[in-house]
């Protein structure tokens, strides 16, 4: 897999606080569906902040596609276009008056031609099923569908990579389940997602690689499975194990078998689960 | 209040050019058509709602502005009380029946300036004077609060003069959401940081207003209106934490739109403006025309 983003030892301090990343180096490949675990203030949005080129790392590297980002304008510009961040409270990040306007926000920055802003407004407003929304104003809108207009707001910019923000906190389950769906309509177009959220069951179910922070620092950096495994890595990062990990486990325990080593991750998995261990 | 102060007004501005029976019957009418404007809760912000969902909000904001401005303009100059009544007229006509506003939310917006300006036309219709002269005349501590038939003209003059003017007002503002007025604005080149402000203020006002509402539900929650010190005390605190919070939001608003390749000054889309341009222009010419004729015929 091409590598996209690499960080090699970022580390940042807010100026009031103790650090709040120290030493942090990961890569990210294309394609890649990466959940970023960690209690709050665990260091995960600042490590977005940091990869989107918002905030400027004290000390450490930043590289996109092998070059290392510098703080030449073309640079921070190169990063943010490439890496979209989605802010986890969607008012934070809208600032039009209406819908259309909001999501031409960022391609009308990249300074491209009337056209192609209009073409990628509708293309992002249709992916997230926005369409008819143009000229509604984000104010009188719910928080699901705010959090639609954010995701279409960086979509527009055509980014190889997203970084999520905690984008399930606050919605009801009727909008996880749809924001899970565009994110694997997203994942299988080829976009790289990096999540960060402390709700283990969504992040069990949508990635296949997990970056525990605590503290400011990488706990651990493994697959999905392995991550939960570790009671001390869990412990130490605030974290529980996802309700189907745990229940898959006691079965396992009980029934031990081949079968029962291969956790499930969704419902459906979970029930061939329970067919094969019984079996 | 304010529907016995335009019953008042309307009674002396007709009190001897109509029947009496008439005369009562419309300073009734008034009262209680102003009473049930105002009885509704009025709301904040009711004229972004209303002009989001007005059926006339996809007409040209170039239009609707240039019309209003210039409508307003004839209407100031107006030398006739029928021109202030006419644009009344239609623009009632324009916003209620075109627009597919409530009858009922448009009185309520309008029982405000109502009311004001009935104050203003009371103030400018009685003078004191020594001798009792005028159509009316009231005895007031040895001298005389009178109404002469010069003031009452130009009561007339002046009060329609402006209710013809915030007809005008009201049919752009409630009819073209603020976002295409702030884009009217920059398309007159009306300085960029000006427009910037106010497309970021705009939105702000309403997150600031979601902030306070939640603010002020938690301190009520907590009991902190129960008494005027309380209260006092409560408010201070809130705006403080408003200020605070207010502040930690923007510098949240500035990460996300730099996260977005920020640089210098706030651009969005304006679609349409270039795409229909001859039917904008001999909209704009029609209406021009139309300003122009107006103005002539009402002098």
């Amino acid at each position: 897999m091409r590598e996209l983003l690499k960080t090699e030892r970022l580390c940042f301090q807010y100026e009031e606080r103790y650090p709040a990343l120290s030493g942090v180096s990961a890569a990210f490949h294309a394609g890649e569906r990466i959940a970023v675990l960690g209690g709050n203030g665990a260091g995960k949005s600042t490590f977005f902040l940091c990869c989107n080129g918002v905030l400027r790392p004290q000390s450490g590297k930043i590289f996109w596609k092998g070059q290392e980002i510098t703080n030449a304008k073309q640079d921070v510009t190169l990063l943010r276009q490439s890496v979209g961040l989605v802010f986890q409270d969607p008012d934070s990040q809208i600032i039009a008056g209406t819908v259309e306007q909001e999501v031409s926000f960022g391609p009308m920055n990249l300074r491209l031609s009337q056209e192609e802003v209009i073409d990628r407004v509708d293309q992002s407003l249709r992916k997230m099923n926005l369409e008819g929304y143009e000229r509604r104003a984000p104010h009188y809108l719910s928080g699901g569908e705010k959090k639609r207009v954010s995701v279409a707001d960086i979509l527009a910019m055509k980014p190889e990579m997203i970084l999520l923000d905690e984008p399930t906190a606050s919605l009801d389950p009727e909008n996880v389940s749809t924001l899970e769906h565009t994110l694997d309509d997203l994942s299988e177009s080829g976009i790289t997602l990096l999540v960060s959220t402390h709700d283990v069951d969504f992040a069990y179910r949508f990635a296949s690689r997990a970056i525990v922070f605590s503290q400011g620092k990488i706990l651990m950096d493994s697959a999905m499975d392995d991550a939960f495994a570790s009671e001390n890595i869990l412990r130490e990062a605030g974290l529980k194990k996802p309700l189907l990990y745990a229940a898959a486990e006691i079965i396992g325990q009980h029934f031990p078998s081949e079968a029962a080593r291969r956790k499930p991750r969704s419902m459906e998995e979970f029930q061939e689960y329970i067919q094969q261990v019984s079996l | 209040m304010s529907g016995i102060l335009i019953a008042l007004f309307i009674g002396i501005m007709l009190y001897g050019r109509v029947p009496w029976l008439l005369l009562a019957a419309l300073c009734l009418g008034a009262a209680v058509l102003i009473t049930l404007g105002r009885h509704r809760n009025t709301r904040f912000l009711t004229i972004d709602v209303l002009a989001q969902v007005s059926r006339l909000n996809r007409v040209s904001a170039d239009l609707k502005f240039w019309t209003a401005i210039a409508l307003t303009a004839v209407c100031a100059s107006a030398r006739s009380p029928a021109t202030g009544v006419f644009l009344t007229v239609l623009m009632f006509l324009l916003i209620v029946c075109v627009g597919g506003l409530n009858p009922r939310d448009y009185l309520r917006l309008l029982a405000l300036p109502a009311s004001f300006l009935a104050l203003s036309g009371l103030a400018m219709l009685f003078e004191i004077s020594a001798q009792g002269v005028g159509i009316i005349r009231v005895p007031f501590f040895g001298t005389w609060l009178c109404v002469t038939e010069e003031a009452r003209n130009r009561a007339v003059i002046v009060t329609t003069r402006a209710f013809g003017a915030i007809g005008c007002l009201y049919m752009l503002s409630l009819t073209t959401p603020t976002p295409d007025l702030i884009g009217v604005l920059r398309r007159t080149h009306c300085p960029d940081v000006l427009i910037d402000l106010m497309y970021l203020i705009y939105r702000d006002i309403f997150l600031m207003l979601s902030m306070y509402r939640a603010m002020r539900d938690a301190a009520k929650s907590r009991l902190g209106y129960v008494n005027y010190p309380t209260q006092v005390r409560t408010m201070g605190n809130l705006y403080a934490n408003l200020l605070a919070c207010g502040y930690q939001k923007a510098k949240r608003n500035f990460d996300a739109m730099e996260s977005r390749c920020f640089d210098a000054g706030v651009r969005f889309l304006e679609r349409g403006t270039t795409a229909k341009a001859p039917a904008r222009a001999a909209a704009h010419t029609a209406a021009a025309i139309g300003i122009v004729g107006l103005s002539v015929l009402l002098r």
